[in-house]
């Protein structure tokens, strides 16, 4: 497997997709991430694990734009975005999925994929991606024009999984995929989050409390502990890791 | 009587449609900048004077001045967003900060134009063929109330139509559902306020054209009261719903019309009075307006 070639120090990789080094920031004066780096390479999946509060919500919503960052640099695709607004950011290619979905539930499913399509300037890109996201999502196409509020908690998550899709991403941050969701539909959604990644190559940066499912679909992770990274490896690796037996999954 | 009812309903439908567009104006702004515009009045009132300046001084055609008064208001409403509303998010500052700062927008154009004007009633550019008025049995319907009730429909659609099927329409609804995950949608602040100031401002500026063809008349402290009225339209109507801003309006057309026609003169600084009635009425029984508002409540209670 070409997946297998973690890079245990931090992130030296050549082709590192995203880079955050040494990331300090937080809401108002209240740090919350001191100095965390990782790195995600194209194309991969890596998983950020901690408990509650341990600021892995926080990292994505830096790296997406949506607070600034204090101290410390990210790079994706070669550039530097710390200056950049999340418009810009979703230009180069970064999509996120929010915690709790963020699905926009006065619009349609419909007009919920179109704002997703928001960056797009070409109608034939936008066919093209929505039928890809039918294609993944069979479910969807039939409730295209109900209300996304009226959508059941998994449906919910496969269209903000498929609206994240149709701006074209390179890279994926997920925010809580499982979260509120039966474990079935976990399941579903997570071998429909494996195939987009290995059919349309794209990178994806997994925040999960579900440390079982997330260590199964991805290739690397990092454990975040009030802030710092404090542990990180090959998935494969990391599960019979004695820190990870005891603290999340539960000996 | 029937005759004297059916007139008031036409100047109803007239005064309502001015308040509706106004309310449009307030909702939009509302519903993506998260701001009420005090200074929307103002806009208004501008928009007004400029179509005075511009027809009656320099003897313009009123399509001429209609659209130079439309192109105004855009631009106030351009400026306000450059000079107020963008520094305030750029600091930001907290949503009551930029309620005053809006407030304070109001009355500095107010009294500045008081100032260069003072308050005397100017004539607006009504153009003479608009004067005709057409018999119905004993009613009588003026042309330029059929001529404002179209401009106002035709306008409500066009907004209707680019707030619910456009690319910027939909973005703006999902902005003012979710301001953070729009925004990771790649729809940009700073672009899609601008784009509801310039709708907002727009439409003030025919609200005011429709204004002037009602009333005839133009003054510094015209755009108050409807300001406030149609403000009122917008929370009757449900916040951030575009129809629902301008059939609050006309709903305050007919209170307001109605109480001035059914009132006893001795009582008529009391005119007002119904129409508040009416706000703190709906405000009781159905807080969130009429109409299914078009953004999350938990914003209206932070």
């Amino acid at each position: 497997m070409s997946l297998g070639k973690g890079d245990l120090n931090g992130g030296k990789v050549n082709n590192a997709l995203l880079t955050v080094h040494q990331l300090v920031t937080g809401y108002g004066r209240a740090l919350v991430l001191n100095h965390v780096s990782l790195t995600v390479d194209f194309p991969e999946i890596v998983a950020l694990l901690g408990a509650n509060g341990a600021g892995k919500t926080t990292t994505l919503r830096a790296i997406i734009g949506l607070i600034p960052c204090w101290e410390g640099e990210i790079v994706f695709g070669g550039t530097c975005i710390n200056q950049l607004p999340p418009s810009d950011r979703v230009r180069l290619g970064l999509a996120y999925c929010p915690e709790g979905r963020g699905i926009f539930a006065n619009l349609s499913v419909l007009e919920n994929l179109r704002v997703g399509a928001y960056t797009l300037r070409n109608k034939r890109d936008f066919l093209k991606n929505l039928h890809d996201v039918f294609a993944l999502f069979p479910r969807l196409k039939e409730r295209l024009h109900q209300l996304a509020g009226s959508l059941s908690g998994g449906e919910q998550q496969m269209l903000a999984l498929g609206r994240a899709l149709m701006s074209n991403p390179k890279m994926l941050l997920l925010d809580e995929p499982s979260l509120g969701l039966a474990p079935i539909l976990v399941k579903e959604i997570y071998s429909k989050i494996v195939e987009l990644h290995e059919e349309q190559k794209i990178s994806i940066l997994l925040v999960e409390q579900n440390v079982d499912i997330a260590l199964t679909a991805s290739h690397r992770a990092y454990v975040l502990e009030k802030g710092q990274i404090v542990l990180y490896g090959l998935s494969s690796d990391l599960r019979s890791h004695p820190v990870i037996q005891t603290a999340y999954l539960g000996g | 009587m029937i005759n004297f009812i059916l007139q008031q309903i036409v100047n109803a439908i007239g005064y309502g449609c001015i308040l509706g567009l106004l309310g449009i104006g307030y909702t939009i702004i509302y519903g993506v900048a998260g701001l009420i515009n005090f200074a929307h009045g103002e806009i208004f009132m501008i928009a007004s004077i400029v179509a005075y300046l511009v027809g009656y001084l320099m003897q313009a055609s009123f399509i001429y001045a209609s659209i130079v008064a439309i192109i105004t208001a855009l631009c106030c409403g351009l400026l306000l967003n450059y000079l107020i509303y963008q520094p305030c998010i750029k600091r930001r500052s907290s949503v009551l900060t930029i309620f005053i700062a809006s407030f304070g927008a109001s009355v500095f154009l107010r009294f500045l134009l008081l100032m260069l004007l003072t308050d005397r009633r100017r004539p607006f550019p009504i153009p003479l063929v608009f004067e005709h008025v057409f018999s119905v049995g004993e009613l009588r319907v003026p042309l330029k109330d059929v001529i404002t009730l179209g401009i106002s429909i035709v306008v409500v659609i066009i907004t209707v139509y680019i707030v619910k099927y456009t690319r910027t329409g939909i973005a703006m609804r999902a902005f003012a559902f979710d301001k953070e995950t729009a925004q990771v949608m790649g729809i940009s602040l700073s672009r899609i306020t601008t784009i509801a100031f310039v709708l907002g401002g727009s439409l003030a500026g025919v609200a005011a054209i429709v204004y002037g063809l009602t009333f005839g008349v133009v003054y510094p402290t015209m755009g108050f009261l409807p300001g406030l009225y149609g403000f009122m339209a917008a929370v009757i109507g449900g916040i951030g719903n575009v129809l629902g801003g301008f059939i609050g309006g006309i709903l305050l057309g007919f209170a307001e019309i109605f109480t001035v026609a059914f009132f006893p003169p001795a009582l008529s600084p009391l005119r007002p009075l119904l129409v508040w009635v009416i706000l703190i009425l709906i405000m009781l029984f159905k807080p969130t307006g009429l109409f299914k508002p078009n953004i999350k409540f938990e914003e209206l209670r932070g």
